[in-house]
């Protein structure tokens, strides 16, 4: 801690080389909202932090086809305002307005929302449902990973301590499917989420869903579509009773993932109650 | 701990100093540079008392390092106006009474100057989400919220 250096590269490349010799030793600093707290408590056990805040090779938002790519230095303030964001991919924009207060989202970056792993990422749910796909670096390959196989537990990505996260490509919302993201949380405003939701999903006029993907924040683990879930509502017609169904299985599903814990008298039901309301905002039944 | 150096704007000066790299910006800001206008509240980003303005954005300075500041433009409280010559929102701070205690102000003020700079004429939708970040315990943000909707009136 009292010998820690600082080390801002100048470019991408600069940085995975620095990372090559010094990976095990080094953290990156992305914004900083996570590593500030850790570095404050004394936590942060490293002899190099690497700052990559300034690098404009890792920002940007860009549309190809049917796909949104996202520098992960892009900030919560800057995803929520961004016009592609907002008419792509408005799940995200919602989410990233949700984060924090404005100081927060001010310096706060997607993709330090990613690697840092909380399972209370407010991004991390419509990422999963947009169906992200990260593209990881280091000095001498390029990975992509979808973002459900990112983590081997909360806090835990399996990037190693060479690599850097360089892309976020997410699917565009396409011409009629509806989303959702809704976030419950203690208080209305600066409040970490006690469970959050996002849906993406395509129905017919008979209200029959054709298509479905589903994803929770501090409900599993790690960022999963509740696929249990999504085949037990593929290709049936949305009544209150398949609804009913529905919410009870996916409290079941959480207590299967996450055990039983002190909230879960509490978080069971309102997962469930969260989801029979998205599907009667999304669809009515 | 090997000193780092850097150079930035600092309430519409250049500055170039030397500092422990680890040191956040609030810390640089109080101990080093002795503005103590910007307060520590809860040192973990979650109550805005350390808010200043970085190129122009409101952030919290307990959640920075100062080094990420490397050539930007650092508004403080100290910066925004003084007591000859007052910014109209401190003006509208004094005239609606939004003062009780005073610790959560000079955020309070600087995340309304970043929300005015934006957008003159906010809503009061508008000016509550931009102060969503800032606690106060003292006021219950009715006479806040009326002093940034007066300032914006007189802007």
């Amino acid at each position: 801690m009292e010998s820690i250096e600082y080390f801002r590269p100048s470019t991408l490349d600069e940085a995975l080389y620095f990372l090559k010799e010094n990976g095990d030793r080094s953290r990156i600093i992305a914004g900083g909202t996570d590593l500030m707290i850790s570095l404050r408590e004394e936590k942060l056990n490293c002899d190099f932090l690497v700052d990559i805040t300034h690098l404009d090779e890792l920002k940007g938002i860009s549309v190809r086809d049917a796909y949104i790519d996202i520098g992960p230095l892009t900030t919560h303030s800057e995803l929520s305002e961004s016009e592609i964001i907002k008419r792509d991919a408005p799940i995200l924009a919602k989410a990233a307005l949700s984060v924090g207060g404005v100081q927060i989202r001010n310096i706060g970056t997607v993709g330090g929302n990613i690697v840092n792993g909380s399972p209370a990422a407010d991004t991390l749910p419509p990422i999963v449902v947009l169906e992200g796909v990260l593209t990881v670096k280091s000095a001498t390959k390029t990975e992509e990973i979808g973002i459900e196989n990112f983590y081997e537990a909360p806090y835990k990505p399996i990037i190693k301590n060479d690599e850097i996260l360089t892309n976020i490509r997410i699917k565009k919302i396409e011409n009629g499917e509806r989303f959702l993201f809704e976030k419950l949380a203690r208080r209305v405003s600066l409040a970490i989420s006690r469970m959050s939701l996002a849906i993406v999903l395509k129905a017919n006029e008979e209200k029959m869903i054709e298509k479905i993907k589903i994803a929770c924040g501090s409900v599993t683990p790690t960022p999963v579509r509740i696929r249990s879930v999504e085949d037990l509502l593929m290709g049936k017609i949305i009544t209150e009773d398949l609804a009913d169904k529905a919410s009870i299985l996916l409290g079941e599903e959480m207590v299967k993932t996450t055990g039983i814990r002190w909230s879960t008298a509490y978080k069971k039901p309102v997962i469930g109650n969260m989801l029979k309301r998205a599907l009667f905002e999304l669809i009515g039944f | 701990m090997k000193d780092i150096t850097i150079s930035f704007t600092l309430n519409g000066k250049p500055i170039t100093i030397d500092f422990p790299p680890t040191m956040s910006l609030l810390k640089l800001l109080r101990e080093k540079l002795g503005l103590l206008g910007t307060k520590e509240g809860c040192g973990i980003g979650e109550c805005g008392a350390c808010t200043v303005l970085v190129n122009g954005k409101a952030v919290n300075s307990c959640m920075m390092l100062a080094a990420q500041v490397e050539g930007k433009e650092v508004l403080t409280i100290e910066g925004l106006g003084t007591k000859e010559n007052p910014d109209p929102l401190q003006i509208s701070f004094v005239e609606n009474g939004a003062i009780q205690c005073g610790f959560c102000t000079p955020g309070m003020i600087l995340s309304a100057k970043a929300l005015l700079d934006k957008n003159p004429n906010p809503k009061r939708e508008e000016i509550k989400k931009a102060i969503e970040g800032n606690l106060c315990r003292c006021t219950g943000y009715t006479a806040i919220i009326e002093a940034i909707e007066a300032a914006s009136r007189k802007k």
